[in-house]
């Protein structure tokens, strides 16, 4: 680079946070790809991706605001709110700590930046209560420290010095297999430290003024096959923005408008006074524009009157139902909020919400084996129950972290407590320990003692062969998971039951529930059942159609 | 002239206990349609529960009259004995209001009316408890209805039921209702306090509840008196009280069969323990 840039206003920060997003957005199957389990589930790159929206729809909610200080700090405001997942809450404190290490900063220095980057890391490793190294933490301090230096030695360029700061991160992420051996077994490199990584190179890419499509970081080197030319299913032009959201408006649509000297600036400004939600990514003589309304024809034809349209696409929003537009939208409380203490439960499968429910659920939020909900979807259900003291049930290792953000966020009135359970016969049981008769302290000490008295076996088919624990797990054979350790692998779901509960401390006296998945038949559950009663003579075995996705079984032991 | 102790039916206290202690009890009724039966009278227990899972309609419960409490007053105090009267708990019978009504037909003094504030063999305690009170040949109306009044209030019982399908229709479910969930095949566990149902815990099957039962027992401390009762299934009760052999004197431990009026409201497959401090 030629000149030198010596502050970042608050607008080189919207900016910034648009390649974040996109370059996000560009990696996220690859970041999906990178679990470590080969399992459907715990979608790190989507976690991160709806993380980053939320916070740009806020940024964009609060458009008076001009201060790089004032921006930051809408930017970790709508990500505390919208965080999904374990890596979507680390970053939205990392986020947080950003805003905090700018706070009341008109511009951004070098000395700020640096600022930044330490608050944002400090923030990020206080979100987690055992901090492990070879994560997305290793990778943001990568980058602090690396950014932290080139200030020492008198760099005063901020794009610079974050340059060297994205350097930082990349390093740190190639050195995540050598600091986590499930990593290096596994060849892959951490997925929320290629998230980082991908966040830091897309507001980078945009500092630096490169503001069209997002294109390859080149980061192949780093660990295998990561950047997104060598995974087949990406494609930013086709995926622009993920179909399983909503707002209060009807459609979500998207385009691309071909022009000359498209102005960003102002075609936001037009398209929010008919829209909502609207993003826009380019400049130049092509911008890709994302927006919710109730009129996809006003949004069209704003844009042919700016250029020539093309990748129209129209999703039905209400048909839908996400959230990530979150944390600034009307919540419908009820009228009245009664001492007394209920619970809510995030849970996925029609069969096991209703089991839920009628053990005396107030509300379930939809998810947890799949798509991951939000602090906020939480907070709205937790507020819905309509007493003054609500217990979370997560029912997944990778929702912990966003009930216990939910918890901390202030809610009037209501004190959101979470039991950690990380399955969902976990929160079975902890609901059949609920009694809204005794006081919270007691139901979260029965709620606890009885989530703890069984044991999960998670039966799902590998996404990709892989090596766990020493093994060799090949693609599409059955894994049976007991309480998250990997102890059988089968040809049928049903063996993988039989062999997976061996492990578990199931005797005669046992409790054996077992819920079949989404679109299984009763016919070869009745036949485990008969089996399992077999074998382990005097066990109670009891069968549910719970429904759930990815999971043929999931069963408890007690 | 002495304290003697009346009751009604519905605590299920044995007749040789009855015999010993010299106590009084007065029928409620129980009727299928049209058809009123006094119980432990005009039906038994294993009549009943015949009658119950057979029975296209469910029964109903009555509490017994205040002329069938005077009829048995009546004779104790033309003997000039006094008498104390404990019923049911008065949230869920009107029982307690027939014996008030009937005892205001007397001199003051002559019938004093406790509420158990419980039900079952909890009461059942309670009344053999006062029994022996009044037994003592320095026992006074006074000391032995103070002494019954606070057992009523620190007595304790708890009772785990098949399904709360019978509570729920006999109107009796109180805030057990929110255990009222049916997918799982949990086995309930209530308490009456205040003489209100309250829900305690959902075990997940028979041999996990009477753990449970055991636990919520021993929490309590002390134990002078134990029983231990069931609907139609003798050996959980009977595993109940080997289970809590140790905390109360064989003399002072009992084993009944709920009869029709708590029956109708626990249905088949209930048990139910109680203790008193």
């Amino acid at each position: 680079m030629t000149t030198t840039t010596t502050v970042l206003h608050g607008s080189d920060l919207r900016q910034a946070m648009l390649g974040a997003a996109s370059y996000m957005e560009l990696y996220r199957d690859a970041a999906n790809a990178l679990n470590v389990f080969p399992v459907p589930d715990g979608d790190t790159g989507t976690n991160m991706l709806l993380t980053l929206r939320a916070g740009i729809d806020q940024m964009n909610k609060d458009a008076d605001k001009h201060s790089a200080g004032d921006v930051a700090d809408s930017i970790a405001t709508g990500a505390f709110w919208g965080a999904r997942g374990n890596s979507g809450v680390i970053l939205s404190q990392l986020l947080r700590g950003l805003a905090d290490g700018v706070a009341g900063s008109d511009t951004i220095e070098t000395s700020d930046a640096v600022a930044a980057f330490r608050s944002a890391t400090d923030s990020a490793y206080s979100a987690v209560s055992q901090p492990r190294e070879g994560t997305m933490l290793s990778v943001i301090r990568g980058a602090s420290d690396a950014a932290t230096r080139a200030n020492d030695a008198g760099e005063r360029d901020v794009v610079a010095l974050w340059k060297i700061a994205y350097d930082g991160a990349i390093a740190a992420l190639a050195l995540t297999p050598e600091q986590l051996p499930v990593l290096k077994e596994a060849g892959v490199v951490d997925s929320g430290g290629l998230g980082v990584v991908a966040i830091i190179g897309g507001a980078l890419r945009h500092l630096e003024g490169d503001t069209g499509p997002a294109t390859d970081l080149s980061l192949r080197s780093v660990g295998g096959l990561i950047d997104p030319a060598q995974t087949a299913s990406v494609s930013i032009d086709t995926d622009f923005l993920d179909a399983h959201e909503d707002s209060e408006f009807g459609y979500c649509t998207q385009f691309v408008i071909h022009g000359e000297a498209l102005q960003v600036d102002s075609l936001r400004a037009g398209l929010d006074a008919i829209a909502d939600s609207t993003v826009i990514i380019g400049g130049g003589t092509a911008v890709r524009v994302h927006v919710h309304t109730e009129d996809p024809g006003a949004a069209l034809t704003f844009g042919v009157a700016h250029g020539e349209i093309d990748e129209v696409k129209i999703d039905n929003m209400s048909l839908q139902n996400r959230d990530w537009a979150s944390g600034h939208r009307q919540r419908s409380r009820p009228t009245e909020i009664r001492p007394g203490v209920s619970v809510v439960a995030v849970a996925s499968g029609p069969g096991i919400a209703a089991l839920f429910q009628d053990a005396g659920c107030s509300a379930i939020i939809p998810g947890g084996q799949t798509l991951n909900p939000s602090a906020n979807e939480i907070i709205d259900a937790a507020l819905s129950a309509g007493s003054t003291d609500v217990i979370v049930l997560p029912n997944n290792p990778n929702v912990v972290l966003t009930a216990a953000q939910a918890a901390e966020a202030p809610t009037e009135g209501v004190i959101l407590h979470v039991v950690n359970t990380r399955s969902m016969p976990q929160g079975t049981a902890a609901m059949l320990g609920f009694n809204p008769e005794v006081s919270v302290a007691d139901n979260l000490t029965s709620m606890d003692l009885a989530s703890g008295s069984i044991e999960t076996l998670e039966i799902t088919q590998a996404v990709r062969d892989s090596i766990v624990d020493g093994q060799q797990v090949l693609e599409n054979q059955f894994m049976a998971i007991l309480d998250g350790r990997l102890v059988a692998l089968a040809e049928t779901a049903e063996t993988a039951v039989l062999q997976g509960i061996v492990h578990s401390a199931v005797n005669e006296d046992s409790i054996i529930t077992v819920y079949r998945g989404e679109g299984s038949d009763a016919g070869p559950a009745e036949q485990l059942q008969e089996t399992l009663e077999s074998t382990y003579g005097g066990a109670e075995v009891e069968v549910f159609a719970g429904g759930q996705p990815h999971y043929p079984y999931l069963v408890s032991v007690e | 002239m002495a304290v003697k102790i009346v009751t009604d039916s519905t605590c299920d206290i044995a007749r040789d206990v009855v015999d010993r202690l010299g106590i009084t009890v007065v029928p409620a009724y129980v009727m299928f349609g049209e058809e009123s039966l006094r119980q432990g009278i005009d039906i038994i227990p294993t009549q009943f529960y015949a009658r119950l899972t057979s029975s296209p309609q469910l029964p109903s419960t009555s509490q017994p009259t205040p002329g069938d409490f005077a009829e048995r007053f009546e004779p104790l105090v033309s003997n000039g004995d006094q008498i104390i009267c404990i019923t049911v708990a008065r949230q869920l019978s009107g029982t307690y209001n027939s014996a008030v009504q009937a005892a205001a037909q007397f001199d003051d003094g002559a019938v004093t009316v406790v509420d158990s504030s419980t039900a079952s063999v909890g009461h059942m305690l309670q009344v053999i408890a006062a029994s022996e009170d009044a037994a003592s040949p320095d026992a006074t109306v006074e000391s032995v209805t103070a002494a019954a009044s606070t057992r009523a209030a620190t007595g304790f019982g708890f009772t785990m039921v098949d399904t709360l399908e019978y509570l729920q229709k006999g109107g009796r479910i109180g805030k057990a209702q929110a255990f009222m969930g049916s997918i799982l095949k949990v086995k309930p566990i209530l308490k009456v306090a205040d003489g209100e149902v309250l829900p305690v815990d959902r075990p997940r099957n028979v041999r996990r509840g009477l753990q449970r039962l055991e636990e919520l027992v021993r929490e309590q401390g002390p134990v002078s008196k134990l029983a231990v009762a069931y609907t139609t299934d003798a050996a959980p009760a009977e595993e109940m009280r080997n289970r809590l052999s140790d905390l109360a004197a064989p003399e002072h431990t009992y084993t009944v069969q709920i009869g029709s009026a708590i029956g109708t409201h626990v249905g088949p497959g209930a048990v139910a323990v109680a203790t008193l401090p």
